[in-house]
C-alpha cells in the first residue's frame, strides 16, 4: 500500500500547489532588489562578506543561489561591494 | 452608537460599545521580511488547539502567500470590494492630517466596516466565506505539496510575493464582539484577548460574517464559533515552565525565523496604549514606527503589527498597511542602533519581555546600507520580565551556524 506521503497529487485535491507569479513593476530589477535585501538583512546582523557570498554559491540556499545562477557572480559581488565596501573586516568571523 | 477614538485612523468613529477598560493589551509585531513560510507557527497552533473533530478546516494561525494566497481565499480583496461598493471612490487617506501621537499615519477619510453597515442586519460590513474558500488553504500558496526522496522543486519567482502571517488581531474594537447578538464574544479586561464564550454562543455566525480578517470560524460538530484564544493560559502564566510569569503564545515561541515578538502593553482609560518607552512593542510601533497595523481602514484597531516587506511595490503595501509604509520601510532598511538591538529580541525567550535596555558594544563594521554609510556595533539588548528581572541577553551580531553539507536533502 502506498503511504499518504508518497501518493501522487490529483487535480481536484484542494491542497495542491497552484502558486502563480506576479510581475514586478516595469523598470525594476527583482533580482537586484532581492539580492540587496538578502545581503543587507544579513550584513546588519553582523555577517561578513565571505559568508554572504557562500549563501549565494551554495545550492542549499535556493533563493540566493537562483539569483547567482541567473545573473552570475559578478552581479552579486557588485551588490555586496556596494554594501560592504573595502573588505577590511570581512574575515572577522572566518 | 458610541463615538470612540481610533488612533490608527486618526479620528473618531462609530462602534457598538464604549472603549473597553483593559488593564493591558495583547499585542505582537511580525517582521514579514524574515518569514520563510515554514508554517511551524501554523502547526504549533493546530496541534495545540484545533486538532479535534469539527476543526479540520480551522487554522487559527496561518501564513499565506500574497498577493494571491489567502485563508479563506480572497478574504481581504472581498472586504475591500464590499467597502468600495458601499463608499465608491472615497475610501482614501489624507496623509497630511497627521499628529505624531494621535494620528501618526494621517487621517482615514473613508468609512470603516462599522460605518458602512446598516446597524440593523449587520453591525459591520462582511460576508460568510463559502466552504470551498475555507477548505483549500494552499490554493495560490508557495508551499511544497508532498514528500519526495529526491526533493521538491518549487517554482522560481521572477516577480514579487511575500508571506503574510495571520492570527486574530485581538482588536481594540473587535467586529466579532460588535456583531454577536448573544454577547458571547467579548474582550477580556486583564489582557484585551478576545474570546467567544462557548456556553453562550449559539452558532449564528455573525462573528464569522463580521470579522474582516476572517478569524472567527464555525465548528459544525459543536454548532458554535471558535477563534484564536491568544493562548491565554500561557499569557496568564499558567504554564509551569515560567513559574507564573506571562509567556508568549505557541505560534510565537515556535517561530524558526525569529520574526515574531509578542507581549502585553499598558492601556489607558481611553483604551489607547500608554507611553511605555522601554516596552519593545511600544518602541517598534510608536517610537521607531516600523511596525504597522493590517488593513487599518477596516476600523477595528488591530493589535498585531507588521514590518512591511521592503521589496514589494508601495501602492500594494499602502492598501494593506496604510500611508505609513514608506517611512516604516525607510526606518527598517537603515535601522538605528536601538532598532537593530530590539529586533534581536524576537524569539529570544519564551517569557514575555516587558522592558529592555541596550548596552553599547564595540564597533564591528562599516557598511553602506540603502545608499548611506553607517557603522555597525555589536550592542547587547537585555530583556526584563514583568518583575523587572533579567530574562534574556542577546547581541546584535547574530551567531552564524552553517548547516553541514551532508544534510543535502534537507531531510528530517
Amino acid at each position: 500500500m502506498v503511504s499518504l506521503a508518497e501518493k501522487e497529487f490529483e487535480a481536484d485535491d484542494p491542497y495542491e500547489f497552484v502558486g502563480v507569479r506576479y510581475e514586478a513593476e516595469p523598470g525594476t530589477d527583482p533580482d537586484e532588489i532581492m539580492a540587496r535585501c538578502f545581503i543587507e538583512e544579513y550584513a546588519l546582523m553582523g555577517m561578513p562578506r565571505d559568508r554572504i557570498m557562500r549563501i549565494f554559491h551554495s545550492s542549499h540556499f535556493k533563493g540566493t543561489n537562483a539569483i547567482l545562477e541567473r545573473r552570475g557572480e559578478s552581479f552579486v559581488r557588485a551588490i555586496a561591494d556596494s554594501i560592504y565596501g573595502t573588505p577590511a573586516t570581512e574575515e572577522r568571523h572566518a | 452608537m458610541p463615538d470612540v477614538y481610533n488612533w490608527q485612523l486618526g479620528r473618531n468613529m462609530d462602534y457598538r460599545f464604549e472603549t473597553g477598560k483593559q488593564q493591558r493589551q495583547f499585542a505582537a509585531v511580525f517582521n514579514i521580511n524574515r518569514c520563510i513560510a515554514c508554517q511551524t507557527c501554523t502547526m504549533a497552533c493546530k496541534s495545540t488547539w484545533t486538532f479535534s473533530p469539527g476543526q479540520e478546516l480551522m487554522w487559527w494561525n496561518n501564513v499565506e502567500t500574497k498577493p494571491y494566497g489567502g485563508y479563506p481565499q480572497h478574504w481581504d480583496t472581498k472586504i475591500l470590494d464590499l467597502q468600495e461598493q458601499a463608499n465608491p471612490g472615497k475610501q482614501t487617506w489624507d496623509p497630511n492630517k497627521k499628529d505624531a501621537k494621535s494620528a501618526p499615519y494621517g487621517t482615514f477619510e473613508g468609512k470603516t466596516i462599522f460605518e458602512t453597515a446598516d446597524g440593523v442586519n449587520q453591525m459591520a460590513t462582511g460576508y460568510i466565506p463559502s466552504e470551498e474558500e475555507w477548505k483549500a488553504p494552499n490554493i495560490f500558496e508557495d508551499a511544497a505539496t508532498k514528500y519526495s526522496k529526491e526533493g521538491v522543486s518549487l517554482p522560481e519567482h521572477s516577480g514579487w510575493f511575500f508571506y503574510l502571517q495571520r492570527i486574530c488581531n485581538h482588536c481594540t474594537y473587535p467586529a466579532c464582539v460588535a456583531a454577536c447578538p448573544r454577547n458571547a464574544a467579548y474582550k477580556r479586561e486583564e489582557d484585551g484577548i478576545v474570546l467567544i464564550d462557548q456556553n453562550r454562543c449559539r452558532g449564528y455566525r455573525k462573528c464569522v460574517e463580521a470579522c474582516p480578517y476572517k478569524k472567527s470560524m464555525y465548528r459544525p460538530s459543536t454548532r458554535t464559533s471558535e477563534k484564536c484564544i491568544g493562548c491565554y493560559p500561557r499569557v496568564e502564566g499558567s504554564d509551569p515552565l515560567t513559574h507564573g510569569l506571562p509567556m508568549e503564545t505557541r505560534c510565537m515561541t515556535a517561530c524558526i525565523g525569529k520574526i515574531r515578538l509578542q507581549g502585553l502593553v499598558k492601556v489607558g482609560a481611553d483604551g489607547q496604549w500608554l507611553e511605555d518607552r522601554q516596552n519593545p512593542l511600544y518602541y517598534l510601533v510608536h517610537v521607531a514606527k516600523i511596525a504597522l497595523p493590517l488593513y487599518p481602514q477596516f476600523g477595528t484597531q488591530p493589535n498585531v503589527y507588521y514590518i512591511p516587506p521592503r521589496w514589494v511595490p508601495r501602492n500594494y503595501l499602502e492598501q494593506m498597511f496604510g500611508p505609513g509604509v514608506q517611512s516604516a520601510i525607510d526606518a527598517y532598511t537603515n535601522p538605528s542602533r536601538e532598532t537593530l538591538a530590539v529586533l534581536q529580541l524576537f524569539r529570544a525567550t519564551q517569557e514575555i519581555v516587558f522592558s529592555y535596555k541596550v548596552e553599547p558594544g564595540p564597533k564591528t563594521m562599516e557598511l553602506t546600507v540603502a545608499g548611506q554609510k553607517r557603522e555597525l556595533f555589536n550592542d547587547t539588548v537585555v530583556g526584563y520580565d514583568s518583575n523587572g528581572k533579567e530574562i534574556v541577553r542577546v547581541s546584535v551580531d547574530e551567531p552564524l551556524i552553517e548547516r553541514p553539507d551532508r544534510f543535502t536533502l534537507n531531510t528530517i
